[in-house]
């Protein structure tokens, strides 16, 4: 068996650059997978005729990774949303939205309750753009950290919903409860998904520089 | 080779069952490791093999670990603690299913 000199593995990088294989934490398990592949038991003398015949598993590899780390980011949200009714420490917050949503139409207060609520869940994503811009230039680097952009993508449908339905929940009580209760829960969820998650990166980001 | 179609739903099981044996595990490893189990009946293309840990990585069922050998950075899969449990799961559905395919193939056979 051989071992690949650094040279060499310049090459796989180069040769994945070449096919737009752009991002570093997809390029580091490709590369060391096509070098440990050539080496253990690869037929061909040279390496480039080797990498010719992986271009579609290296194509594919970048496709599916993607999908499937964006869903994966999108059940994380609504076992998030789930967990405010299972688990005690959320089940309190989640009564506490309930109580202020409901709160607005005890005291027949649904025009400022409209507008306080909208401003808090434009409070929330302005947090969450915020908090997914920072550093986003090593990011740009990480396919892991692409669909960060889409965890909020949901919960801010509420937001430019809320202006298009205003009349009927600022006449109908119990649609304006049950509105402003689910986006909020989708919100605060969606903004402690995004918050973990950029942590997780994070600490990946460091442990491959 | 055996059928892979029969074996598909199957891989995370395998992949799972793995990872809880070793401490620590790559992908080219982790193929290698199935060939020889199994004599070379079983082969795990790369093209499954890589989807597969990805999702389970995905889902918080694997954590990744990298270290440098020989002159790359290599990715390493291990369980977490929601894995080692999954992996229990996962390994009792199975046993459950080898077991009423035996019964259904062979109606006179039993385990008690």
């Amino acid at each position: 068996m051989q071992t690949l000199s650094k040279e060499d593995i310049q090459f796989i990088e180069c040769f994945l650059l070449k096919l737009n294989i752009k991002f570093i934490d997809v390029r580091l398990e490709l590369t060391d997978h096509l070098a440990t592949e050539f080496e253990q038991e690869s037929k061909y003398i040279l390496l480039e005729d080797f990498l010719k015949t992986k271009v579609r598993f290296i194509k594919d590899f970048e496709t599916k990774r993607q999908k499937s780390i964006h869903w994966s980011y999108q059940r994380l949200l609504l076992k998030q949303v789930i967990k405010f009714y299972y688990k005690p420490k959320f089940i309190i917050f989640n009564v506490l939205i309930f109580l202020i949503v409901y709160s607005f139409v005890n005291f027949s207060q649904l025009k400022n309750g409209f507008i306080s609520l909208l401003l808090t869940i434009f409070i929330i994503n302005m947090v969450g753009f915020a908090k997914r811009s920072y550093k986003e230039k090593d990011f740009k680097k990480l396919q892991i950290a692409q669909p960060l952009y889409s965890i909020m993508a949901l919960p801010s449908l509420f937001l430019y919903l809320s202006n298009i339905i205003k009349t009927p929940l600022l006449e109908q009580p119990i649609f304006f409860v049950i509105y402003f209760y689910i986006a909020l829960l989708f919100n605060v969820s969606g903004l402690m998904v995004l918050l973990k998650k950029k942590n997780d990166i994070s600490n990946y980001y460091k442990m491959i520089n | 080779m055996a059928n892979s179609k029969l074996y598909k739903g199957s891989l995370t099981t395998i992949i799972l069952k793995l990872l809880n044996e070793s401490d620590k595990m790559y992908g080219y490893e982790i193929t290698q490791k199935v060939k020889e189990i199994t004599k070379g009946e079983l082969k795990i293309t790369e093209g499954a093999l890589y989807p597969a840990l990805h999702k389970l990585e995905a889902d918080g069922l694997l954590e990744v670990e990298v270290q440098k050998v020989d002159n790359r950075l290599r990715k390493y899969y291990k369980l977490t603690e929601k894995g080692t449990t999954e992996t229990v799961n996962k390994l009792n559905e199975l046993q459950e299913y080898i077991k009423t395919m035996q019964i259904l193939v062979n109606p006179n056979f039993s385990l008690e």
